[in-house]
């Protein structure tokens, strides 16, 4: 059993499969992974914004004593349409405006939803591509008129995080449990 | 009032946190009449405790619910009930960091924090397996005319960014849950199945124990100790295709439902390209595991010698090479591979053993953070043993050379995704059928839909 559903399945096997993708710039909230604020593009209506779609890769760590691999980044980025000026920082209701407030790019996430259209003719989210990245940069090229968004996955953002001597907390070391470092 | 002194045994020079602690504050048993009755410590000026989110915080200890301590990172102490005889902990007690309002919340607020991550209502609990140093005050230190303080009481403290587990997975996900990791970041049911399976370690499949340690390095990032602690496991360790982290069952992926039965050319494959790679082919290896271990002597309450730490030194084990720093190394090979392919070693580091009063220098492979408790209070060596035999049947795997397939697929390719097993795979034009592989890698390109795996076989172990 694997992760499509048996009419995503058929749609595939149907040929000439339809599919939608779906991008926001959002926030995290309490508890809640991604807030959507902005839909930057949908394929199924408004302005297709979002040029390049990009790819995304991932790749198992510890697959043999010898050869473990690479931990992945998971780093995501999307070439978009900026000819209207909206993911400049300075321009008036941009993406980066969140609620009341302006945002750094870099306080932001990304999502990216596919949906497949199914043989009955309805949407369906292939759920195991749902995609939410913390927002690591964005790059203008002002000759295209093009802004390339650039996030990684959110649960590799906590992953980067370094540990300190002091990690917030006063006295904390960290090297408490034993006087030597020893790995 | 300060009890530093009595603290920390001197030699182990752990007091760069000095607790100062004012004054122990005790109540009636409250658990009178049944069992042992539990008295209400309070310990304050305690700073090392570090607990993302901030929040009133609760603290349980292991196997029972009844023994809780709350207090504040602001306010500077944790206070602890704690049993009022010695109960042996292992040198460890587990903690569970949840909000003193609902305890089966974590400090975030999230749900509760649950290991197997199972649906709420169900009380397994997930506990952050931070270490706990206990010290026994010994009778006569309380404050003149304290009459509870002439009993024998036992203090904590709590080290939060200490983690020890039988398993890997509870480090791994102590250090994930402590570094604020959402529950939605996990593939729970993955996780969960690894978690199970890593009991399976043992020889020939037997269920067994390994314990694992590590403490947070400063410098070191929360993956770099991820990857660390996967490395002791047999288990696969990836972001997915949604960005979650996931943790695979190498033994029984199937039951995280991680596993697809076929793969054949019907299933929207574009190209195929296939090599029998020896890249991951090793056949000895001098391997050394630990860096500490666990001294879980208890103290007898009453006296004035002994200690109840959670301390970590370099192992002793009477058998085996030993390096020059005295650290046990083992040798283990598999025979047949080295007939068939010639000694292929696995090396991470250069080793020098002093064996019969000579030196040599030979190629390594160190497991730092395996290690073993005795919760006898002794250190036998048969435990440490155990756990690199055990650990290195993986050898049976990675002793031969494997076929490494990569595919390309129309969009039926994310029907697996990283680290799954893909059974009978049947794509290459010679007919053969490859009972077992494990999907690698994976890149999905949304700018023609097409999804290439790479996916390496898995001889049967």
């Amino acid at each position: 059993m694997g992760l499509l559903t048996t009419p995503q399945r058929e749609a595939i096997e149907a040929g000439n499969a339809k599919y939608r993708h779906v991008w926001y710039i959002g926030v995290k909230g309490v508890d809640v992974p991604f807030v959507p604020v902005h839909e930057v593009h949908d394929d199924a209506a408004g302005k297709p914004r979002v040029l390049d779609p990009g790819q995304r890769e991932t790749e198992a760590y510890n697959q043999s004593l010898a050869h473990p691999g690479r931990m992945p980044t998971g780093i995501y980025s999307i070439v978009c349409d900026n000819s209207d000026g909206r993911f400049y920082e300075t321009t008036p209701n941009n993406f980066w405006i969140l609620g009341p407030f302006q945002h750094s790019p870099l306080t932001c996430l990304l999502r990216h939803r596919v949906y497949i259209m199914l043989l009955d003719g309805t949407w369906s989210e292939l759920v195991m591509l749902q995609y939410i990245g913390q927002v690591t940069g964005v790059d203008y090229n002002e000759d295209r008129r093009e802004a390339t968004v650039t996030a990684q996955a959110l649960v590799v953002a906590y992953m980067n995080r370094v540990w300190t001597e002091d990690d917030g907390v006063l006295y904390d070391s960290g090297l408490d449990v034993e006087s030597s470092p020893g790995t | 009032m300060s009890y530093a002194a009595l603290w920390w045994t001197s030699g182990y020079e752990q007091a760069r946190i000095i607790p100062d602690f004012t004054a122990a504050v005790v109540g009636t048993p409250v658990h009178g009449g049944i069992g042992n009755p539990y008295y209400y410590n309070t310990i304050t000026g305690i700073k090392n405790i570090s607990v993302a989110g901030g929040d009133r915080v609760n603290v349980a200890i292991t196997g029972s619910d009844d023994v809780r301590a709350h207090g504040t990172k602001a306010e500077g102490y944790f206070s602890f009930y704690t049993p009022g005889y010695s109960r042996p902990y292992g040198g460890f007690a587990s903690v569970r960091a949840c909000r003193k309002e609902s305890p089966y919340q974590d400090i975030r607020g999230n749900e509760k924090l649950t290991f197997p991550f199972e649906a709420p209502g169900n009380p397994t609990i997930i506990y952050i397996r931070s270490v706990i140093n206990p010290y026994d005050i010994p009778a006569g230190s309380g404050p003149p005319g304290d009459p509870l303080y002439v009993a024998n009481r036992r203090m904590y403290v709590w080290q939060p960014h200490a983690w020890w587990g039988s398993r890997g997975t509870d480090v791994m996900t102590s250090m994930l849950l402590f570094s604020g990791v959402p529950h939605s970041a996990f593939e729970k049911e993955h996780w969960s199945n690894a978690h199970t399976q890593q009991l399976q370690h043992g020889a020939g499949g037997a269920v067994g124990t390994i314990r694992q340690f590590y403490k947070r390095a400063p410098g070191e990032s929360v993956g770099q100790a991820l990857m660390k602690m996967a490395r002791h496991t047999w288990d696969l360790f990836s972001v997915q295709m949604n960005g979650k982290l996931s943790l695979i069952s190498r033994l029984y992926p199937e039951g995280g439902g991680t596993s697809i039965a076929g793969l054949t050319l019907k299933d929207g494959v574009v190209s195929v390209s296939c090599e029998t790679t020896d890249k991951h082919l090793v056949n000895i290896v001098y391997a050394s595991y630990g860096r500490w271990y666990i001294d879980s002597r208890m103290r007898t309450p009453g006296t004035s010698n002994g200690e109840f730490h959670a301390n970590i030194k370099t192992v002793e084990v009477p058998t085996g090479y030993r390096d020059s720093d005295g650290m046990p190394w083992q040798e283990i090979e598999n025979a047949a591979s080295i007939a068939n392919y010639g000694k292929r070693t696995l090396t991470s580091m250069k080793v020098t053993f002093v064996q019969a009063g000579f030196e040599e220098q030979r190629a390594g492979f160190h497991l730092p953070l395996l290690s073993s408790a005795n919760t006898d209070g002794t250190w036998a060596a048969d435990d440490a043993e155990q756990s690199v035999i055990h650990f290195f049947r993986r050898l049976d795997i990675d002793a031969k050379p494997r076929r490494e397939i990569r595919i390309v697929q129309d969009m039926r390719g994310v029907d697996y995704d990283c680290g799954w097993k893909v059974a009978n795979v049947a794509v290459m034009n010679d007919g053969q059928t490859i009972p077992d592989m494990r999907c690698i890698r994976k890149a999905i390109d949304f700018r023609d839909m097409s999804v290439t795996s790479t996916l390496l076989e898995e001889p049967a172990v």
